[in-house]
């Protein structure tokens, strides 16, 4: 089943063909430059960008994929969670697309797709899912594909947004949290002390505020390099004391590990969820280079799933979502 | 005015007298990490909601029961902010707290003009680790 996918949820607009869980072509046209003077997304810039850009990054999907109208057997677009005003230039478009040709349109959970990002025919469910991106910190228990339950998720700052903010307190350009992995490199992540989040808390769930709070503290004439290292090391430590008791907490162990978003383009975040998962004994699966950050493929694969159990959504029905939880069915 | 030093264990007290005056509108202004989502999470519970208040930021508006809560950061222009829904929420006599408000305070204190009733709240930091500086104002009809 060949499925056009439209993503426009924050500040990428995306558009993708893909065929069952193969991507045949995957256009990410991405907005930094034009957030890049405000340190952060500005949502009606946003907008304006996605419709400049959505028509032209739609047909150049459809031309890399070397696919015709008439090939197209369905239709799928982010209806949330994200930006609402952004969110609906996607699903605008998506709701003509599937008029034009006629086809059915598919309603996608945003983060279904980052959980489904690096998927293989070889992970086994149930599985546990990581998603940590800008907007969302979580944890996600996979009973298969399409059943889902939150485990943990940030009660406060996402951890993505929180490396962005420390970012910006210590003069950063943005992306933020890219940024402060370049200074973090460079410094030693022991100079200076920084609490642990939630340390002695048996509640699995996220926290930065505190963390973000301390920082702010620390950052006076210091080392910029150092003082990266050590927020990062924090943060990244937090989320990985946090999966670890999630994936210990389980009655059954699960043998898969999936993680996504943005922040995965981290490689000393990558290299330590390995770590974690060699010594809890399970296996990790992480998108391919491209599929980390926002990208319409993987909202077409999550459609060919939704597509398979017959969960195609009534267009007029079809609206905004911007805090689509997985677990909530909608449309 | 109130200027006063409070603890984090104390700022369900703050958020106490906060409601007490009775706002339509709580505009927030304090530096990353001073505690803005933190107070929000205090004044929630007063209002019994049992939801988990997390930081705005990222889609701008979040809306609980009797609750609306706004981060007007990365907002450009104050009329994004109306388009949220302003109006509705004000209208549907929800509480509407705006972090960042510091950033459109002429367009905030102007809906007074409505009588929309504000409550102004800076947060500082201080001296002692624990502590913040919160000033509050009731800026009136």
């Amino acid at each position: 089943m060949k499925i056009l996918a439209i993503e426009t949820s924050c500040d990428e607009t995306c558009a993708a063909v893909t065929e069952g869980t193969n991507i045949l072509s995957s256009v990410v046209y991405s907005q930094i430059d034009l957030h890049k003077e405000f340190g952060g997304v500005v949502p009606s810039i946003a907008r304006r960008a996605h419709e400049e850009k959505i028509s032209f990054v739609i047909d150049k999907a459809m031309l890399n994929a070397q696919c015709s109208m008439l090939n197209i057997d369905a239709v799928a677009v982010t209806a949330g969670p994200g930006l609402s005003i952004a969110l609906e230039v996607g699903i605008r478009h998506a709701k003509e697309w599937a008029k034009k040709l006629n086809k059915s349109l598919i309603a996608v959970n945003h983060i279904e797709g980052h959980v489904l990002s690096g998927l293989t025919p070889e992970v086994q469910f149930p599985a546990l899912a990581l998603v940590v991106s800008g907007g969302h910190t979580e944890l996600i228990w996979v009973e298969k594909i399409g059943q889902y339950r939150i485990v943990a998720r940030t009660m406060d700052d996402a951890l993505g947004e929180a490396l962005d903010k420390a970012a910006r307190m210590l003069g950063l350009g943005y992306p933020g949290g890219a940024e402060l992995e370049k200074k973090a490199v460079l410094g030693n992540s022991k100079a200076y002390p920084l609490p642990l989040p939630m340390a002695r808390s048996k509640i699995l769930a996220f926290s930065y505020s505190g963390l973000k709070t301390a920082f702010y503290r620390l950052v006076k004439d210091q080392n910029i390099n150092d003082l990266a290292a050590c927020f990062q090391n924090r943060a990244f430590e937090h989320l990985l004391r946090v999966t670890r008791a999630t994936l210990n907490a389980q009655p059954t162990a699960p043998k898969d590990l999936l993680v996504g978003g943005g922040v995965v383009a981290n490689a000393k975040l990558r290299e330590e969820i390995k770590k974690l998962s060699d010594e809890v004994g399970c296996r990790v699966w992480f998108p391919g280079k491209g599929m980390y950050g926002d990208n319409a493929a993987m909202i077409g694969i999550a459609a060919n799933f939704k597509a398979q159990r017959g969960e195609f959504s009534d267009p007029e029905k079809v609206d905004r979502l911007p805090r689509w939880r997985i677990d909530e069915r909608a449309f | 005015m109130a200027s006063y030093l409070f603890t984090r264990n104390e700022i369900t007290k703050l958020a106490k007298k906060i409601l007490a005056m009775k706002p339509d509108i709580i505009a927030m202004e304090g530096p990353l990490g001073a505690g803005k989502t933190t107070l929000t999470k205090a004044i929630a519970k007063e209002l019994g909601i049992e939801d988990v208040i997390v930081s705005p930021t990222f889609i701008l508006h979040r809306e609980y029961p009797g609750l609306d809560h706004i981060d007007a950061w990365r907002v450009e222009d104050f009329s994004e902010i109306e388009r949220l829904g302003l109006g509705k929420m004000l209208a549907e006599k929800h509480l509407v707290i705006i972090e960042w408000a510091d950033k459109f305070r002429q367009e905030i204190k102007r809906l007074r003009d409505e009588d929309i009733k504000i409550i102004w709240v800076r947060l500082e930091y201080a001296v002692n680790e624990n502590e913040r500086r919160i000033t509050y104002e009731n800026i009136g009809y």
